[in-house]
């Protein structure tokens, strides 16, 4: 009946093509009938029912079942012949005659699974299997099999399988995914000629977030961003600091004045903070002697580039000294040097699974951390034949090339650039006392990128005000900052960095895309 | 023709009331008549003393008063003299000697050393550094800040203790600073020397670079017996990459045969860069494995 069909069709179509598209369609709907009629002959004699099928809408039940789950990243041959529950991802699935081979995945972890018909297992079961679409979670239970030395490829479970008894879909995934989970975690770079080339582009990821999110390099990505952030806290808070939390509406702009985002704020203007440093200021000035703030900073620049967002998270740290500077800049490269020893330490699994996507060279660093000045930067620069004025400031490239100098010099990828020119730094930066083009100022640089810029700030009106006018600011527009001092306040000097941007380049990565979880940019404001 | 007569009044030939415009291609002579004292007393004569001077001393030339009182002072002016001569040699000699210790100093070595980068494995701490920074006190302050590299996580107690060692040295004030940075590294037993772009590795050959830099600190070229020097410097180099114990034992066999019974390498008696390259692999692989000899030479190099 399937199979006469189709002439049938084409005798009636006017053109070849409509023919055969009939033809087509035809022959779908035949496989569709057959199937039905397939599976309601096997399921008259199915020995399987109750082990496989659809859980249906999880509203916690009160005959919910009670079940311990076991991690795939747990099991291992220790745990052969052990039965296990498990709910993960479904990877892929491959049927293969009487055979079913599931990969389920947990995060970055995955363990292959094995649906084969026997006195227990029904041929629609298997079927059942081969048909369940990929992403979708399902809970499985099955007996751990060592396979011994040969080994799972393509899993980093590789010593066991699990060989499945019952299998319930818990939440289904449409079949069309718009990008698929492989191609997206396929490395960026292979040595194997004959592997695929097939890669997901940047857009296609951002558009397709939550998917993308689920490949091993971006589950590590985002843990050791939290990790950046933990370290962070708890370096500051061990050194005596003291979390603050500042305003992110404020009424005038608080660097400057461009680059702000103007929001309605009832019948007037506002503006949303384009860093936390006055009010990191104002509590120095209220006595918080250590303060750090972790927020949104937002920057209207209108600029594309790779490591520039319109929002991302400041990791913004201020502190009042006794008599120089060098104590504060110290301190933060002791706090840059805690964080990576951490991240080297702590997070080796994570920068592993990293690097087998984005192959990259392991982050280097000194403790204590190398402080060159400003002019034995600038000597380096000169040896290698840029030279860059003493007044002037580094530009991009030449911040790249000190960057591949230092590194080769002292094999280390941060470094801070102590005393920069006064002319080039903001009005608030505090001049040196010995030298009048200089100032007491640094930047760090992680893999030759600027990742903190700070300074030790003036804390005397008169001077700041002074400061300001040379700069040509109008006074009575920063009326409240230079106000904030009047009334005592320690000399302190401070710093922020880009969580997101340390990150990148922490791992090497060569957009900042890779490590915002929701990116925003000139350009994109979803999802 | 009586009565007064009227003269004819005639025509005014010369006119005195009109300024004279003297042309300007003549030379202008003094004016010999004028008495104007504009030119002092003495006008244009030069010296109008010098010979009434000479004149009137001729009349006591021939006085014998003046004659001895004369040779006399001739005599003091030229003693004085003598003893000037004397002082300006002298000097000569003492600005000399400064300007070449200024050339060492400020030419060959703060410039080179300057910036300088020592990486070297914990397991291995060279020693010789510590040496380095004693010869070196006279003339200059070696100031040595160490670092650790990230291929590190922590170091062992012998490079700590020569850490502290090498920050716990008081720096002259008058001296110039020479600062050095030794970064714990990951790098296996030969250390590196980073002064240009590619390094110098093995700790004997480091000490060959500071003793070309600073030929009056170290005793190695400027002596006789170079060779022997040398071979007790690359034994000591062998001495440290060696994996077996009985490769050690043979190379300190060949220390100790080469330094008898003298107390320095070489036949020395002031401490050569030999020995504290020596001294340094050592220390570093085989301080358990020395004869009593060798073990007081190690005593004498400290």
């Amino acid at each position: 009946m399937v199979e006469n069909n189709p002439p049938e069709m084409s005798e009636k179509g006017d053109s070849k093509k409509a023919a055969k598209k009939e033809a087509k369609k035809a022959e779908k709907e035949a496989r569709k009938s057959a199937g039905k009629v397939e599976s309601s002959v096997v399921v008259e004699e199915d020995v399987s029912v109750g082990k496989y099928g659809n859980y249906g809408l999880i509203q916690s039940n009160s005959q919910s079942p009670i079940r311990t789950f076991t991690d795939i990243r747990l099991l291992n041959s220790s745990l052969a012949e052990s039965n296990v529950w498990i709910r993960a991802r479904l990877h892929t699935v491959r049927a293969r005659g009487k055979q079913c081979f599931i990969v389920l995945r947990q995060r970055e972890f995955t363990v292959q699974a094995l649906v084969n018909v026997s006195d227990t297992i029904s041929k629609a079961m298997v079927k059942f299997c081969s048909n369940i679409s990929k992403e979708s979670i399902v809970d499985l239970e099955g007996t751990v099999v060592d396979v011994g030395k040969k080994g799972v490829a393509g899993c980093t479970q590789g010593d066991v399988e699990l060989l499945v008894s019952q299998i319930w879909i818990v939440s289904v995934a449409v079949s069309q995914l718009p990008l698929q989970i492989e191609d997206a975690s396929r490395p960026e770079k292979s040595d194997d000629p004959e592997s695929l080339k097939i890669r997901v582009n940047q857009d296609t990821r951002l558009d397709n977030r939550i998917l993308d999110l689920r490949t091993p390099a971006n589950q590590a990505i985002f843990r050791l961003e939290a990790g950046v952030c933990r370290l962070f806290r708890e370096t500051l808070t061990r050194k005596g600091f003291v979390e603050i939390h500042t305003p992110k509406i404020i009424s005038a702009a608080s660097e400057g004045g461009a680059n702000v985002f103007e929001v309605t704020y009832f019948k007037g203007s506002a503006y949303l903070a384009q860093s936390p440093q006055l009010y990191k200021q104002m509590a120095i000035a209220a006595d918080f002697d250590k303060v750090f703030t972790i927020g949104a900073v937002f920057r209207a620049e209108d600029s594309n580039t790779h490591r520039h967002l319109t929002e991302f998270t400041g990791l913004d740290l201020e502190m009042a000294f006794h008599y120089h500077y060098h104590e504060v800049m110290l301190t933060i490269g002791d706090m840059f040097n805690a964080i990576f020893k951490g991240l080297r330490d702590e997070y080796a699994v994570e920068i592993a699974a990293v690097g087998n996507q984005f192959s990259v060279e392991p982050f280097t660093f000194l403790d204590p951390a190398l402080v060159l000045k400003y002019d034995e930067g600038r000597a380096l620069l000169a040896e290698a034949g840029v030279e860059v004025g003493s007044e002037d400031d580094l530009s991009t490239p030449a911040e790249k090339l000190l960057g591949r100098l230092v590194k080769a010099k002292y094999d280390t990828d941060f470094y801070i650039l102590d005393k920069y020119p006064l002319a080039v730094r903001p009005f608030y930066t505090m001049p040196d006392p010995e030298n009048p083009i200089l100032s007491n100022s640094y930047d760090m640089f992680m893999r030759g990128e600027e990742v903190m810029s700070g300074a030790q700030r003036v804390h005397d009106p008169q001077l700041l005000t002074e400061r300001a006018k040379h700069h040509g600011i109008d006074v009575s527009k920063i009326a409240a900052y230079i106000d904030s001092f009047k009334y005592g306040c320690p000399p302190h000097a401070g710093g922020g960095i880009g969580l997101e941007r340390v990150v990148m380049l922490y791992l090497g990565l060569d957009n900042i895309r890779k490590t915002a979880m929701f990116p925003r940019d000139p350009k994109r404001i979803t999802p | 023709m009586n009565g007064p007569v009227n003269f004819y009044k005639t025509r005014e030939i010369i006119r005195h009331d009109v300024q004279v415009l003297l042309p300007n291609n003549m030379y202008k002579m003094k004016n010999i008549h004028g008495n104007d004292k504009d030119e002092g007393h003495l006008g244009d004569h030069v010296s109008p003393f010098e010979d009434t001077f000479n004149i009137s001393m001729q009349g006591m030339e021939d006085r014998p008063e003046i004659n001895m009182l004369e040779s006399r002072l001739r005599k003091i002016v030229q003693e004085l003299n003598e003893i000037r001569e004397d002082m300006v040699k002298l000097k000569g000699a003492v600005s000399l000697s400064e300007v070449v210790n200024d050339l060492h100093v400020e030419v060959t070595t703060v410039p080179n050393l300057n910036d300088t980068i020592v990486n070297a494995s914990p397991s291995h701490p060279p020693y010789s550094l510590l040496s380095v920074q004693k010869l070196c006190s006279r003339t200059m302050n070696l100031l040595v800040s160490t670092h650790l590299h990230s291929t590190i996580s922590a170091l062992t107690d012998e490079a700590e203790t020569f850490g502290r060692q090498l920050s716990e040295f008081r720096p002259q004030p008058n001296l110039p600073n020479i600062s050095l940075r030794l970064i714990w590294k990951n790098i296996g037993p030969s250390p590196e020397l980073i002064v240009g772009h590619l390094p110098i590795s093995g700790e004997p050959n480091m000490l060959r670079y500071f003793a070309r830099v600073l030929p009056t600190i170290f005793t190695y070229e400027n002596s006789d017996n170079v060779i022997d020097l040398d071979s007790v410097l690359d034994i000591s180099y062998c001495l440290v990459r060696s994996r077996t114990k009985t490769e050690r034992t043979s190379y300190l066999q060949s220390l100790s045969k080469k330094l008898g019974k003298s107390p320095y390498f070489g036949g020395h008696t002031e401490i050569t860069i030999a020995d504290i390259a020596a001294c340094s692999a050592i220390k570093q692989v085989a301080q358990n494995e020395i004869n009593q000899s060798m073990s007081r030479w190690l005593v004498r190099c400290e």
